[in-house]
Protein backbone atom coordinates (compact mmCIF):
# COMPACT_ATOMS: atom_id res chain seq x y z
CA UNK A 1 0.00 0.00 0.00
CA UNK A 2 2.58 2.55 0.90
CA UNK A 3 3.76 1.91 -2.02
CA UNK A 4 1.25 2.35 -4.60
CA UNK A 5 0.56 5.49 -2.51
CA UNK A 6 4.46 6.38 -3.35
CA UNK A 7 3.72 5.51 -6.93
CA UNK A 8 0.66 8.33 -7.10
CA UNK A 9 2.87 10.79 -5.78
CA UNK A 10 5.47 10.51 -8.80
CA UNK A 11 2.84 10.71 -11.31
CA UNK A 12 1.75 13.83 -10.21
CA UNK A 13 5.31 15.28 -10.59
CA UNK A 14 5.24 13.53 -14.39
CA UNK A 15 3.65 16.79 -15.80
CA UNK A 16 5.59 19.33 -14.42
CA UNK A 17 8.56 17.30 -14.76
CA UNK A 18 7.64 16.44 -18.54
CA UNK A 19 7.01 20.31 -19.48
CA UNK A 20 10.39 21.03 -18.32
CA UNK A 21 12.43 18.81 -19.94
CA UNK A 22 10.16 20.04 -23.38
CA UNK A 23 10.75 23.63 -23.52
CA UNK A 24 12.89 24.25 -20.65
CA UNK A 25 16.02 21.06 -21.12
CA UNK A 26 15.11 20.75 -24.65
CA UNK A 27 15.28 24.34 -25.88
CA UNK A 28 18.48 25.21 -23.65
CA UNK A 29 20.30 22.28 -25.12
CA UNK A 30 19.51 23.45 -28.61
CA UNK A 31 20.51 26.72 -27.65
CA UNK A 32 23.31 25.76 -27.10
CA UNK A 33 23.99 23.62 -30.01
CA UNK A 34 23.48 26.44 -32.45
CA UNK A 35 26.36 28.78 -30.53
CA UNK A 36 28.48 25.93 -31.85
CA UNK A 37 27.49 26.40 -35.72
CA UNK A 38 28.91 28.78 -38.05
CA UNK A 39 27.59 31.29 -39.72
CA UNK A 40 28.73 32.62 -43.26
CA UNK A 41 26.84 34.99 -45.62
CA UNK A 42 23.55 34.21 -43.53
CA UNK A 43 23.57 31.43 -43.48
CA UNK A 44 23.43 28.78 -40.67
CA UNK A 45 26.10 26.18 -41.64
CA UNK A 46 26.14 22.61 -39.91
CA UNK A 47 29.54 22.08 -39.10
CA UNK A 48 30.87 22.61 -35.97
CA UNK A 49 32.66 25.02 -34.70
CA UNK A 50 34.48 27.43 -31.78
CA UNK A 51 34.36 30.37 -34.59
CA UNK A 52 31.85 32.32 -32.12
CA UNK A 53 33.35 31.86 -29.14
CA UNK A 54 36.73 32.73 -30.35
CA UNK A 55 35.37 35.84 -31.52
CA UNK A 56 34.06 36.95 -28.35
CA UNK A 57 37.35 36.07 -26.55
CA UNK A 58 39.69 37.37 -29.28
CA UNK A 59 37.44 40.69 -31.10
CA UNK A 60 38.40 43.95 -29.00
CA UNK A 61 35.20 45.19 -29.60
CA UNK A 62 33.30 42.16 -27.75
CA UNK A 63 36.20 41.96 -25.31
CA UNK A 64 35.33 45.87 -24.74
CA UNK A 65 31.51 44.19 -24.03
CA UNK A 66 32.47 41.90 -21.65
CA UNK A 67 34.65 44.30 -19.65
CA UNK A 68 31.89 46.92 -19.40
CA UNK A 69 28.92 44.69 -18.44
CA UNK A 70 31.46 43.13 -15.31
CA UNK A 71 32.67 46.44 -14.63
CA UNK A 72 28.78 47.56 -14.37
CA UNK A 73 27.66 44.47 -12.54
CA UNK A 74 30.38 45.08 -10.13
CA UNK A 75 29.62 48.92 -9.37
CA UNK A 76 25.84 48.41 -9.24
CA UNK A 77 26.42 45.69 -6.82
CA UNK A 78 28.53 47.26 -4.57
CA UNK A 79 25.85 50.99 -4.63
CA UNK A 80 23.18 48.35 -4.08
CA UNK A 81 25.11 46.95 -1.02
CA UNK A 82 25.58 50.88 0.35
CA UNK A 83 22.22 52.09 -0.29
CA UNK A 84 19.99 48.44 0.72
CA UNK A 85 21.95 48.15 3.44
CA UNK A 86 20.43 51.18 5.91
CA UNK A 87 16.92 50.35 4.33
CA UNK A 88 16.85 46.83 5.28
CA UNK A 89 18.38 48.17 8.77
CA UNK A 90 15.47 50.29 8.78
CA UNK A 91 12.66 48.17 7.91
CA UNK A 92 14.25 45.42 10.73
CA UNK A 93 14.09 48.14 13.47
CA UNK A 94 10.46 49.89 12.45
CA UNK A 95 7.46 48.52 14.40
CA UNK A 96 3.98 48.88 13.88
CA UNK A 97 1.99 49.36 11.00
CA UNK A 98 5.71 51.40 9.71
CA UNK A 99 7.03 47.73 8.98
CA UNK A 100 4.72 46.10 6.73
CA UNK A 101 4.11 49.97 5.24
CA UNK A 102 8.24 50.38 4.20
CA UNK A 103 8.26 46.33 2.92
CA UNK A 104 5.71 47.73 0.67
CA UNK A 105 7.56 50.66 -0.37
CA UNK A 106 10.25 48.63 -1.17
CA UNK A 107 7.74 45.74 -3.12
CA UNK A 108 6.05 48.22 -5.30
CA UNK A 109 8.93 49.31 -7.54
CA UNK A 110 9.79 46.08 -7.86
CA UNK A 111 6.32 44.31 -8.85
CA UNK A 112 5.81 47.65 -11.55
CA UNK A 113 8.65 46.36 -13.32
CA UNK A 114 11.26 47.00 -15.11
CA UNK A 115 10.13 48.79 -18.40
CA UNK A 116 8.55 51.48 -16.70
CA UNK A 117 10.60 52.52 -14.05
CA UNK A 118 13.48 52.65 -17.30
CA UNK A 119 10.47 55.49 -18.81
CA UNK A 120 11.04 57.01 -15.73
CA UNK A 121 14.75 57.23 -15.77
CA UNK A 122 14.31 58.44 -19.23
CA UNK A 123 12.11 61.08 -17.90
CA UNK A 124 14.76 62.01 -15.57
CA UNK A 125 18.21 61.89 -17.67
CA UNK A 126 17.51 63.03 -20.87
CA UNK A 127 17.81 66.17 -22.72
CA UNK A 128 14.60 67.72 -21.15
CA UNK A 129 14.29 65.59 -18.54
CA UNK A 130 14.22 66.62 -14.69
CA UNK A 131 17.73 66.88 -14.01
CA UNK A 132 18.85 69.15 -17.53
CA UNK A 133 15.69 71.74 -16.44
CA UNK A 134 16.45 71.52 -12.47
CA UNK A 135 19.96 72.40 -14.06
CA UNK A 136 18.95 74.95 -16.40
CA UNK A 137 17.01 76.68 -14.20
CA UNK A 138 19.74 76.94 -11.29
CA UNK A 139 21.67 78.51 -13.89
CA UNK A 140 24.41 75.50 -13.60
CA UNK A 141 24.52 74.86 -17.31
CA UNK A 142 23.65 77.29 -20.51
CA UNK A 143 22.31 74.10 -22.80
CA UNK A 144 20.91 70.39 -22.12
CA UNK A 145 22.53 67.62 -22.87
CA UNK A 146 20.94 63.99 -22.83
CA UNK A 147 21.90 62.17 -19.55
CA UNK A 148 21.53 58.99 -21.19
CA UNK A 149 23.55 56.19 -23.06
CA UNK A 150 26.46 56.13 -20.93
CA UNK A 151 28.14 54.25 -17.80
CA UNK A 152 26.81 56.48 -14.70
CA UNK A 153 23.05 56.68 -16.52
CA UNK A 154 23.11 52.58 -16.69
CA UNK A 155 24.30 51.89 -13.18
CA UNK A 156 22.14 54.51 -11.42
CA UNK A 157 19.01 52.88 -13.43
CA UNK A 158 20.12 49.46 -12.75
CA UNK A 159 21.20 50.45 -8.69
CA UNK A 160 17.09 50.97 -8.77
CA UNK A 161 16.04 48.51 -10.75
CA UNK A 162 18.05 45.90 -8.67
CA UNK A 163 17.83 47.43 -5.13
CA UNK A 164 14.69 45.45 -4.13
CA UNK A 165 16.35 42.36 -4.65
CA UNK A 166 19.06 43.36 -2.68
CA UNK A 167 17.00 44.27 0.32
CA UNK A 168 14.58 42.06 0.20
CA UNK A 169 17.28 38.88 0.41
CA UNK A 170 18.69 40.96 3.56
CA UNK A 171 16.03 40.65 5.55
CA UNK A 172 15.95 37.57 6.68
CA UNK A 173 19.59 37.67 8.02
CA UNK A 174 18.98 40.55 9.20
CA UNK A 175 16.15 39.90 11.74
CA UNK A 176 17.82 37.47 13.09
CA UNK A 177 20.73 39.37 14.92
CA UNK A 178 19.43 39.38 18.39
CA UNK A 179 19.44 43.66 19.07
CA UNK A 180 20.30 42.62 22.39
CA UNK A 181 23.95 42.06 21.48
CA UNK A 182 24.00 45.56 20.18
CA UNK A 183 23.24 46.59 23.37
CA UNK A 184 25.82 44.90 24.75
CA UNK A 185 28.36 45.74 22.85
CA UNK A 186 27.72 48.93 23.62
CA UNK A 187 27.25 49.02 26.94
CA UNK A 188 30.70 47.07 27.65
CA UNK A 189 32.42 49.99 26.25
CA UNK A 190 32.37 49.55 22.50
CA UNK A 191 32.14 52.78 20.20
CA UNK A 192 29.20 52.47 17.69
CA UNK A 193 31.74 52.01 14.63
CA UNK A 194 33.18 49.10 16.51
CA UNK A 195 29.92 47.67 17.26
CA UNK A 196 29.10 48.03 13.76
CA UNK A 197 32.10 46.95 12.22
CA UNK A 198 33.20 44.10 14.37
CA UNK A 199 29.69 42.99 15.89
CA UNK A 200 26.65 43.41 13.90
CA UNK A 201 28.08 43.25 10.41
CA UNK A 202 30.08 39.79 10.49
CA UNK A 203 26.97 38.46 11.50
CA UNK A 204 24.51 39.67 8.79
CA UNK A 205 27.28 39.26 6.13
CA UNK A 206 25.49 35.99 4.96
CA UNK A 207 22.69 37.98 4.07
CA UNK A 208 25.08 40.83 2.31
CA UNK A 209 26.57 37.87 0.21
CA UNK A 210 23.65 36.61 -1.14
CA UNK A 211 22.16 39.93 -1.89
CA UNK A 212 25.17 40.98 -3.46
CA UNK A 213 25.02 37.68 -5.71
CA UNK A 214 21.47 38.12 -6.71
CA UNK A 215 22.03 41.54 -7.72
CA UNK A 216 25.50 40.80 -9.33
CA UNK A 217 23.70 37.87 -11.35
CA UNK A 218 20.90 39.64 -12.70
CA UNK A 219 22.99 42.68 -13.42
CA UNK A 220 25.20 40.49 -16.01
CA UNK A 221 22.02 39.14 -17.70
CA UNK A 222 19.78 42.44 -17.29
CA UNK A 223 17.70 43.50 -20.45
CA UNK A 224 15.83 45.92 -20.36
CA UNK A 225 18.39 48.92 -18.33
CA UNK A 226 20.64 48.96 -20.90
CA UNK A 227 18.76 48.53 -24.09
CA UNK A 228 16.50 51.49 -22.99
CA UNK A 229 18.94 53.41 -20.92
CA UNK A 230 22.25 52.47 -22.88
CA UNK A 231 20.62 52.51 -25.86
CA UNK A 232 21.96 50.72 -29.50
CA UNK A 233 25.39 52.05 -29.01
CA UNK A 234 26.24 51.48 -25.36
CA UNK A 235 26.07 47.41 -25.77
CA UNK A 236 26.00 45.07 -22.90
CA UNK A 237 25.91 41.26 -22.98
CA UNK A 238 22.46 41.38 -23.23
CA UNK A 239 21.41 43.58 -25.77
CA UNK A 240 24.39 42.26 -27.89
CA UNK A 241 22.87 38.82 -27.79
CA UNK A 242 19.69 40.83 -28.69
CA UNK A 243 20.71 42.09 -31.18
CA UNK A 244 22.63 39.53 -32.94
CA UNK A 245 19.65 37.32 -32.82
CA UNK A 246 16.93 39.80 -33.78
CA UNK A 247 18.73 42.41 -35.60
CA UNK A 248 21.49 41.47 -37.11
CA UNK A 249 20.24 37.85 -38.09
CA UNK A 250 23.44 35.85 -36.96
CA UNK A 251 21.60 33.18 -34.70
CA UNK A 252 24.68 31.18 -33.56
CA UNK A 253 26.72 34.27 -32.83
CA UNK A 254 23.73 35.51 -30.34
CA UNK A 255 23.26 31.70 -29.25
CA UNK A 256 27.30 32.38 -27.89
CA UNK A 257 26.44 35.67 -26.20
CA UNK A 258 23.38 33.70 -24.66
CA UNK A 259 25.77 30.95 -23.43
CA UNK A 260 27.96 32.97 -22.10
CA UNK A 261 25.46 34.79 -20.00
CA UNK A 262 24.46 31.57 -18.81
CA UNK A 263 27.97 30.32 -17.57
CA UNK A 264 28.77 33.58 -15.90
CA UNK A 265 25.41 32.97 -14.09
CA UNK A 266 25.65 29.59 -13.23
CA UNK A 267 29.26 30.80 -12.06
CA UNK A 268 27.97 33.41 -9.34
CA UNK A 269 25.66 31.06 -8.09
CA UNK A 270 27.72 28.18 -7.80
CA UNK A 271 30.45 29.55 -6.15
CA UNK A 272 28.20 31.46 -3.24
CA UNK A 273 26.18 28.66 -3.28
CA UNK A 274 29.86 26.86 -1.44
CA UNK A 275 30.30 30.07 0.41
CA UNK A 276 26.72 29.43 2.03
CA UNK A 277 26.35 26.15 2.72
CA UNK A 278 25.47 25.30 6.22
CA UNK A 279 24.31 28.76 6.92
CA UNK A 280 20.71 30.02 8.28
CA UNK A 281 20.48 30.83 4.47
CA UNK A 282 20.74 27.64 3.16
CA UNK A 283 17.96 26.31 5.73
CA UNK A 284 15.70 28.93 4.73
CA UNK A 285 15.70 28.02 1.00
CA UNK A 286 15.62 24.65 1.50
CA UNK A 287 12.13 24.46 3.49
CA UNK B 1 17.50 61.95 18.62
CA UNK B 2 21.23 61.51 18.45
CA UNK B 3 22.88 62.60 15.67
CA UNK B 4 23.35 59.14 14.31
CA UNK B 5 20.03 58.38 14.12
CA UNK B 6 18.74 61.40 12.58
CA UNK B 7 21.22 60.84 10.23
CA UNK B 8 20.28 57.31 9.60
CA UNK B 9 16.76 58.43 9.16
CA UNK B 10 17.63 61.03 7.00
CA UNK B 11 19.87 58.69 4.91
CA UNK B 12 16.52 56.18 4.85
CA UNK B 13 14.16 58.75 3.25
CA UNK B 14 16.63 59.80 0.76
CA UNK B 15 17.36 56.00 -0.78
CA UNK B 16 13.18 55.72 -0.38
CA UNK B 17 13.03 58.75 -2.65
CA UNK B 18 15.47 58.12 -5.14
CA UNK B 19 13.77 54.10 -5.26
CA UNK B 20 10.43 55.58 -5.84
CA UNK B 21 11.45 58.65 -7.92
CA UNK B 22 11.03 57.01 -11.72
CA UNK B 23 7.63 55.59 -10.83
CA UNK B 24 6.31 58.93 -9.13
CA UNK B 25 7.72 60.91 -12.14
CA UNK B 26 5.58 58.88 -14.64
CA UNK B 27 2.52 58.92 -13.19
CA UNK B 28 3.00 62.90 -12.24
CA UNK B 29 3.36 62.69 -15.94
CA UNK B 30 0.37 60.77 -16.60
CA UNK B 31 -2.02 63.44 -15.12
CA UNK B 32 -0.33 66.34 -17.49
CA UNK B 33 -2.67 68.71 -18.98
CA UNK B 34 -0.04 69.57 -21.91
CA UNK B 35 2.19 67.33 -24.36
CA UNK B 36 4.97 67.97 -23.13
CA UNK B 37 6.61 64.78 -20.33
CA UNK B 38 8.24 67.96 -18.50
CA UNK B 39 8.28 67.66 -15.18
CA UNK B 40 6.63 68.87 -13.12
CA UNK B 41 3.55 69.10 -15.26
CA UNK B 42 2.03 72.55 -15.39
CA UNK B 43 -1.50 71.27 -15.14
CA UNK B 44 -3.60 68.73 -14.52
CA UNK B 45 -6.35 67.05 -16.10
CA UNK B 46 -7.38 62.67 -17.63
CA UNK B 47 -7.14 63.58 -21.37
CA UNK B 48 -4.27 61.24 -21.56
CA UNK B 49 -6.19 58.39 -19.77
CA UNK B 50 -8.99 59.14 -22.54
CA UNK B 51 -6.53 59.18 -25.32
CA UNK B 52 -4.96 55.76 -24.01
CA UNK B 53 -8.54 54.22 -23.82
CA UNK B 54 -8.89 55.35 -27.86
CA UNK B 55 -5.23 53.63 -28.73
CA UNK B 56 -6.48 49.97 -29.71
CA UNK B 57 -2.61 48.74 -29.60
CA UNK B 58 -2.09 49.85 -25.90
CA UNK B 59 -5.55 48.99 -24.94
CA UNK B 60 -5.08 45.22 -26.32
CA UNK B 61 -1.51 44.55 -24.96
CA UNK B 62 -3.43 45.08 -21.60
CA UNK B 63 -5.75 42.50 -22.34
CA UNK B 64 -2.94 40.55 -24.07
CA UNK B 65 -1.51 40.81 -20.70
CA UNK B 66 -4.32 40.03 -18.44
CA UNK B 67 -4.95 36.96 -20.34
CA UNK B 68 -1.46 35.67 -20.32
CA UNK B 69 -1.13 36.53 -16.91
CA UNK B 70 -4.50 34.79 -15.66
CA UNK B 71 -3.86 31.85 -17.72
CA UNK B 72 0.05 31.15 -17.06
CA UNK B 73 -0.43 31.35 -12.68
CA UNK B 74 -3.93 29.45 -12.65
CA UNK B 75 -1.81 26.64 -15.30
CA UNK B 76 1.43 27.14 -12.88
CA UNK B 77 -0.88 26.94 -9.63
CA UNK B 78 -2.25 23.70 -10.87
CA UNK B 79 0.97 22.02 -12.29
CA UNK B 80 3.04 23.17 -9.24
CA UNK B 81 0.47 22.71 -6.74
CA UNK B 82 0.30 18.81 -7.43
CA UNK B 83 3.95 18.20 -7.84
CA UNK B 84 4.35 20.62 -4.57
CA UNK B 85 1.89 18.27 -3.01
CA UNK B 86 4.31 14.71 -4.49
CA UNK B 87 7.22 16.58 -2.91
CA UNK B 88 5.87 17.19 0.18
CA UNK B 89 4.13 14.40 1.09
CA UNK B 90 6.52 11.86 -0.72
CA UNK B 91 9.22 9.43 0.67
CA UNK B 92 10.04 8.30 -2.50
CA UNK B 93 14.18 9.27 -3.60
CA UNK B 94 15.31 12.07 -5.96
CA UNK B 95 12.46 14.66 -4.16
CA UNK B 96 14.84 17.23 -3.50
CA UNK B 97 16.36 16.57 -6.89
CA UNK B 98 12.92 17.34 -8.67
CA UNK B 99 12.44 20.50 -6.64
CA UNK B 100 15.96 21.70 -7.64
CA UNK B 101 15.26 20.95 -11.35
CA UNK B 102 11.82 22.64 -11.32
CA UNK B 103 13.38 25.79 -9.30
CA UNK B 104 16.29 26.63 -12.02
CA UNK B 105 14.46 28.63 -14.26
CA UNK B 106 15.21 31.51 -11.56
CA UNK B 107 19.07 30.61 -12.27
CA UNK B 108 18.80 31.49 -16.06
CA UNK B 109 18.70 34.99 -17.19
CA UNK B 110 15.22 35.47 -19.03
CA UNK B 111 16.43 36.94 -21.87
CA UNK B 112 18.31 33.59 -22.29
CA UNK B 113 15.20 31.27 -21.84
CA UNK B 114 13.42 33.70 -24.43
CA UNK B 115 15.93 33.34 -26.78
CA UNK B 116 16.06 29.33 -26.60
CA UNK B 117 12.39 29.10 -27.03
CA UNK B 118 12.18 31.78 -29.83
CA UNK B 119 14.20 29.02 -31.67
CA UNK B 120 12.60 25.91 -30.68
CA UNK B 121 9.37 27.39 -31.37
CA UNK B 122 9.95 28.24 -34.73
CA UNK B 123 11.45 24.74 -35.37
CA UNK B 124 8.06 23.51 -34.49
CA UNK B 125 5.95 26.07 -35.87
CA UNK B 126 3.87 26.72 -32.64
CA UNK B 127 1.46 29.60 -32.45
CA UNK B 128 2.45 32.85 -30.63
CA UNK B 129 0.13 33.11 -28.27
CA UNK B 130 0.57 29.09 -26.96
CA UNK B 131 4.40 30.02 -26.89
CA UNK B 132 4.62 32.71 -24.87
CA UNK B 133 2.13 30.85 -22.78
CA UNK B 134 4.48 27.93 -22.22
CA UNK B 135 7.46 30.39 -21.45
CA UNK B 136 5.41 32.40 -18.83
CA UNK B 137 4.42 28.85 -16.66
CA UNK B 138 8.09 27.47 -17.15
CA UNK B 139 9.29 31.30 -15.67
CA UNK B 140 6.37 31.26 -12.93
CA UNK B 141 6.51 27.49 -12.01
CA UNK B 142 9.63 27.68 -9.40
CA UNK B 143 7.80 30.70 -7.45
CA UNK B 144 4.85 28.37 -7.28
CA UNK B 145 6.75 25.32 -6.09
CA UNK B 146 8.51 27.61 -3.50
CA UNK B 147 5.56 29.14 -2.11
CA UNK B 148 3.79 25.57 -1.92
CA UNK B 149 6.29 23.35 -1.07
CA UNK B 150 6.92 26.09 1.89
CA UNK B 151 2.92 25.81 2.61
CA UNK B 152 2.74 21.96 2.80
CA UNK B 153 5.90 21.26 4.49
CA UNK B 154 4.18 23.99 7.14
CA UNK B 155 0.07 22.30 7.09
CA UNK B 156 -0.48 19.77 9.19
CA UNK B 157 -0.29 16.38 8.14
CA UNK B 158 -1.94 14.85 10.68
CA UNK B 159 -4.89 17.04 10.22
CA UNK B 160 -4.97 15.13 6.81
CA UNK B 161 -4.72 11.71 8.43
CA UNK B 162 -7.24 12.60 11.01
CA UNK B 163 -10.11 13.45 8.25
CA UNK B 164 -9.20 9.80 6.68
CA UNK B 165 -9.37 7.31 10.18
CA UNK B 166 -12.74 9.42 10.76
CA UNK B 167 -14.13 8.68 7.09
CA UNK B 168 -13.15 10.79 4.72
CA UNK B 169 -11.60 9.50 1.51
CA UNK B 170 -8.08 10.07 0.45
CA UNK B 171 -9.12 12.55 -1.42
CA UNK B 172 -12.25 14.35 0.64
CA UNK B 173 -9.22 14.75 3.12
CA UNK B 174 -7.00 16.38 0.58
CA UNK B 175 -10.57 19.14 -0.95
CA UNK B 176 -12.04 19.15 2.56
CA UNK B 177 -8.34 19.79 4.77
CA UNK B 178 -5.55 20.19 2.89
CA UNK B 179 -6.74 22.23 0.01
CA UNK B 180 -8.42 24.85 2.77
CA UNK B 181 -5.24 24.91 4.73
CA UNK B 182 -3.45 26.36 2.09
CA UNK B 183 -4.98 28.90 1.01
CA UNK B 184 -2.51 31.67 1.92
CA UNK B 185 0.06 29.73 -0.16
CA UNK B 186 -2.10 29.05 -3.10
CA UNK B 187 -3.13 33.29 -3.12
CA UNK B 188 0.60 33.82 -2.62
CA UNK B 189 1.37 31.97 -5.72
CA UNK B 190 -0.69 32.85 -8.18
CA UNK B 191 -0.14 36.97 -7.21
CA UNK B 192 3.66 36.25 -7.36
CA UNK B 193 2.93 34.81 -10.62
CA UNK B 194 0.89 36.54 -11.84
CA UNK B 195 3.05 39.55 -11.67
CA UNK B 196 6.22 37.93 -12.57
CA UNK B 197 3.95 36.97 -15.66
CA UNK B 198 2.87 40.37 -16.04
CA UNK B 199 6.05 42.64 -15.77
CA UNK B 200 7.85 40.14 -18.23
CA UNK B 201 9.65 41.88 -21.51
CA UNK B 202 11.90 39.35 -22.95
CA UNK B 203 9.56 36.43 -23.74
CA UNK B 204 7.37 38.75 -25.45
CA UNK B 205 10.28 40.54 -27.40
CA UNK B 206 11.35 37.21 -28.95
CA UNK B 207 7.83 34.91 -28.87
CA UNK B 208 5.20 37.69 -29.41
CA UNK B 209 3.56 38.98 -33.10
CA UNK B 210 1.52 41.80 -33.80
CA UNK B 211 -1.33 39.98 -32.49
CA UNK B 212 -0.05 39.24 -29.19
CA UNK B 213 2.13 41.95 -28.30
CA UNK B 214 2.09 42.27 -24.46
CA UNK B 215 1.94 45.62 -22.42
CA UNK B 216 5.53 45.89 -21.47
CA UNK B 217 6.10 45.12 -24.78
CA UNK B 218 3.99 47.70 -26.21
CA UNK B 219 5.21 50.53 -23.65
CA UNK B 220 8.78 49.59 -24.63
CA UNK B 221 7.94 50.16 -28.20
CA UNK B 222 6.38 53.56 -27.29
CA UNK B 223 9.14 54.85 -25.51
CA UNK B 224 11.41 54.70 -28.37
CA UNK B 225 9.13 56.57 -30.91
CA UNK B 226 6.70 58.32 -29.39
CA UNK B 227 6.95 60.97 -26.81
CA UNK B 228 3.36 62.32 -25.27
CA UNK B 229 2.24 60.76 -22.23
CA UNK B 230 0.08 58.47 -23.31
CA UNK B 231 2.62 55.52 -22.31
CA UNK B 232 2.57 56.88 -18.98
CA UNK B 233 -1.23 57.12 -18.70
CA UNK B 234 -0.60 53.25 -19.50
CA UNK B 235 2.29 52.74 -16.98
CA UNK B 236 -0.28 54.38 -14.31
CA UNK B 237 -2.80 51.75 -15.40
CA UNK B 238 -0.44 49.06 -15.27
CA UNK B 239 0.48 50.43 -11.58
CA UNK B 240 -3.33 50.39 -10.20
CA UNK B 241 -3.45 47.19 -11.50
CA UNK B 242 -0.60 45.77 -8.92
CA UNK B 243 -1.53 48.15 -6.36
CA UNK B 244 -4.82 46.16 -6.37
CA UNK B 245 -3.15 43.49 -6.24
CA UNK B 246 -0.74 44.20 -3.41
CA UNK B 247 -3.67 45.66 -1.72
CA UNK B 248 -5.40 42.29 -1.92
CA UNK B 249 -2.37 39.95 -0.68
CA UNK B 250 -2.16 42.12 2.10
CA UNK B 251 -6.02 42.08 3.24
CA UNK B 252 -6.21 38.13 2.61
CA UNK B 253 -3.04 36.30 3.27
CA UNK B 254 -0.73 39.41 5.25
CA UNK B 255 1.97 39.92 2.30
CA UNK B 256 4.13 41.27 4.17
CA UNK B 257 4.95 37.01 5.95
CA UNK B 258 5.49 35.58 2.53
CA UNK B 259 8.79 38.00 1.75
CA UNK B 260 10.95 35.63 1.89
CA UNK B 261 9.41 34.12 -1.07
CA UNK B 262 10.00 36.28 -3.56
CA UNK B 263 13.79 35.60 -5.39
Amino acid sequence: MPDRRQLRLKILLLPSLALMVLFFVVPLSTLMGTSFADFQAGEIGKAFSLANYLALAQDPFYRQIIIRTVLIATVTTALCVVLGYPIAAGIVRAYGLWRPVLLILVLMPLLIGGVIRCYGWMLILDEHGLVNNLLLALGIIDSPASLLFGFWSVVITMVEVLLPFFVLSMLGTLSNIDPLLERASLSLGASKFQTFFQIIFPLALPGVIAGASIVFSLALTIFVVPRIIGGPSYLMLSTLAYQQTSEVGNVPFGAAVAVLMLVLTLIVLLAVNRFERGSDLNKAKAS
Amino acid sequence: MRPSSILFLVANVAIYLFLLLPVIIVIAISFSGTDSVAFPPTSFSFRWFVRFLGEDQLVSALMVSCGLAVASSIISLILGGIAAFAIARGTFWGRSAALNFLMTPLMVPALVIAMALLEFFAFLGTPSILGLLIGHVIITLPYVMRTMVAGLTGADMLAEQAAISLGCTPLQAIRLVTIPMLTNSMVASVLFSFIISFENLPLSLFLSDPDTVTLPMQIYNYIQWVFDPTVAAAATINFLVVVVLVFVAERTIGLSRFMGVMK
